[in-house]
């Protein structure tokens, strides 16, 4: 029953992106190469990029960027986002910062970066992923926090198990879910945002190339470098769906 | 020795009891009587420290104190071992194996709590609640999901370990017969706010308490009509 689902699933997943693709076929035909290219030309043009050195040094230097971005995100919002779930009066003094992180449109970070960082080594990029992502860590552990089992922590505190046990075991495993949640969808953003900033301040990473295929006007290009976004993406949520899978298969 | 002198509590409006003072002797089991929703496990709750009262005084002196909940409150992500090793004191981990034993657990040393009945979670619970070391003992409705054959036996378990450590034990249930069977002195609560509506000690040692006798059986038939009358 349960081998059939599973089946299944497969099958409509495999029908979805046939369907896909499909329609990217027609639009090409209708719409013409220039304007859209055809799901083979896309490929082709891969193995065309793929021999230049710059291809790989680009998607390379993104990747590099999108991870010091992300990591700093997650190491900084991480106890902040604890301690907001922990006091009142934490959450009270981050408050105004995370409404501002959150509010303050990413084009004015963008320009903001630039002008602060320059089009240098892509120091404005990672700010920018910092920015965009650390909210959602934030965010997502301080509910985990907020919705600990207080059945539990009065356990741990009749029992008097000391502070450093309590957050290991009895906090950490209740926030993992929330936390592991945020870091999918700033995952998620960073590829977004590494793109957008790379594109309007730095001269490498795959945002700069897809600038310069803009203005070549190289659209199989841009479609090249958005599969390898969306591929990015995909993987790095399915990274941590699986690292979540392997902390709590046991006791689920 | 008064453990709670004169305490109010209330819950916003809602007063649970008021003035209500608990005397208690070191070393002796305790059984606390009463209807449901009376605030027998709020009495626990303020001498295990988890609640704070809105008057009189709370006389610990340094006492340890340890709790078995109402609910098993294992951590989900620890195995029985896991949890059980959580509270206790290095020396005393060859214990839980015989504790184990004892409960008849033994094989599910490494399960998770998912994995294991409501009773048998009941049982590890109560294994924490022994291994942690302390003065008095808090049981709040041990024996709740266990089936007869078992509590009689874990009745008997729990009496010999307050016999070896002379622990102050005070034991929450609405069961007259449990109460009537570890208890030294029995407390019957009324219905909210309580008040002590009755308290008498029981002199015949707990080994030989006979259930059939006529002093027992007079003894739970007053116990059970002083119930049925609060809950009315
Ligand atoms: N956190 C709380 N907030 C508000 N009211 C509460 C709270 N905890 C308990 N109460 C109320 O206080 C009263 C006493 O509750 P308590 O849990 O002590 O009863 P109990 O005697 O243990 O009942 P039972 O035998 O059903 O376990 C109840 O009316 C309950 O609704
Ligand atoms: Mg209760």
């Amino acid at each position: 029953m349960k081998d059939s689902i599973i089946r299944n699933k497969k099958v409509y997943f495999l029908i979805s992106i046939f369907i896909f693709i499909l329609i990217w076929q027609i639009l090409s035909i209708v719409a013409g190469p220039l304007i859209m290219p055809s799901p083979m030309e896309t490929i082709k043009e891969m193995f065309h990029l793929s021999i230049r050195k710059d291809f790989w040094k680009d998607i390379l230097t993104s990747i590099i960027r999108g991870i010091i971005g992300f990591s700093l995100a997650v190491l900084i919002g991480t106890p902040i986002g604890f301690f907001m779930g922990l006091r009142e009066e934490i959450e009270a003094f981050f408050h105004p910062f995370l409404v501002l992180f959150q509010t303050v449109p990413t084009i004015s970070w963008i320009i903001l970066a630039w002008l602060w960082f320059g089009t240098g080594d892509g120091d404005a990029a990672i700010f920018i992923i910092w920015i965009i992502v650390i909210p959602f860590i934030i965010i997502n552990v301080m509910e985990g926090v907020k919705s600990v089992d207080t059945s539990l922590i009065e356990m741990g505190k009749v029992f008097n198990i000391p502070l450093k046990k309590k957050i290991i075991d009895i906090y950490f495993p209740q926030i993992l879910p929330f936390w592991l949640a945020g870091c999918s969808i700033g995952s998620g953003l960073t590829w977004k945002g590494v793109a957008m900033a790379e594109l309007l301040t730095a001269k490498t990473g795959i945002g700069a190339a897809m600038g310069t295929a803009r203005i070549n006007l190289e659209i199989a290009q841009v479609f090249v470098w958005t599969g390898i976004l969306v591929f990015l993406g995909y993987i790095s949520t399915v990274l941590i769906r699986k690292l979540e899978d392997l902390v709590t298969k046991k006791w689920r | 020795m008064v453990l709670l002198d004169r305490v109010t509590k209330k819950y916003n409006d809602l007063v649970v009891f008021k003035d209500l003072t608990l005397d208690i002797d070191e070393g002796k089991i305790y059984s606390i009587l009463g209807p449901s929703g009376c605030g027998k496990t709020t009495i626990l709750r303020i001498i295990g420290g988890l609640e704070n009262i809105d008057s009189g005084r709370i006389l610990l002196s340094k006492k340890r104190v340890s709790y078995i909940f109402q609910e098993h409150r294992l951590l989900p992500w620890k195995n029985v071992r896991k949890n059980l090793e959580l509270v206790c004191p290095k020396e005393d981990l060859d214990k839980i194996n015989m504790y184990l034993e004892m409960m008849e657990l033994k094989d599910y040393e490494y399960s998770y709590p998912k994995d294991l009945s409501g009773g048998m979670k009941q049982r590890i619970s109560m294994i924490r609640g022994f291994l942690y070391p302390h003065d008095i003992l808090l049981m709040d409705e041990a024996f709740q999901a266990l089936d007869l054959k078992l509590k009689t036996k874990l009745l008997r378990e729990v009496y010999k370990l307050h016999k070896d450590i002379k622990n102050t034990i005070i034991f929450v249930t609405h069961n007259v017969e449990e109460a009537l069977f570890l208890g030294d002195e029995i407390i019957v609560l009324s219905k909210k706010p309580a008040v002590i509506l009755d308290k008498f000690k029981i002199d015949i040692p707990q080994e030989k308490r006979d259930f059939e006798s006529k002093e027992i059986k007079n003894l739970k038939n007053k116990t059970k009509s002083l119930l049925e009358h609060t809950t009315v």
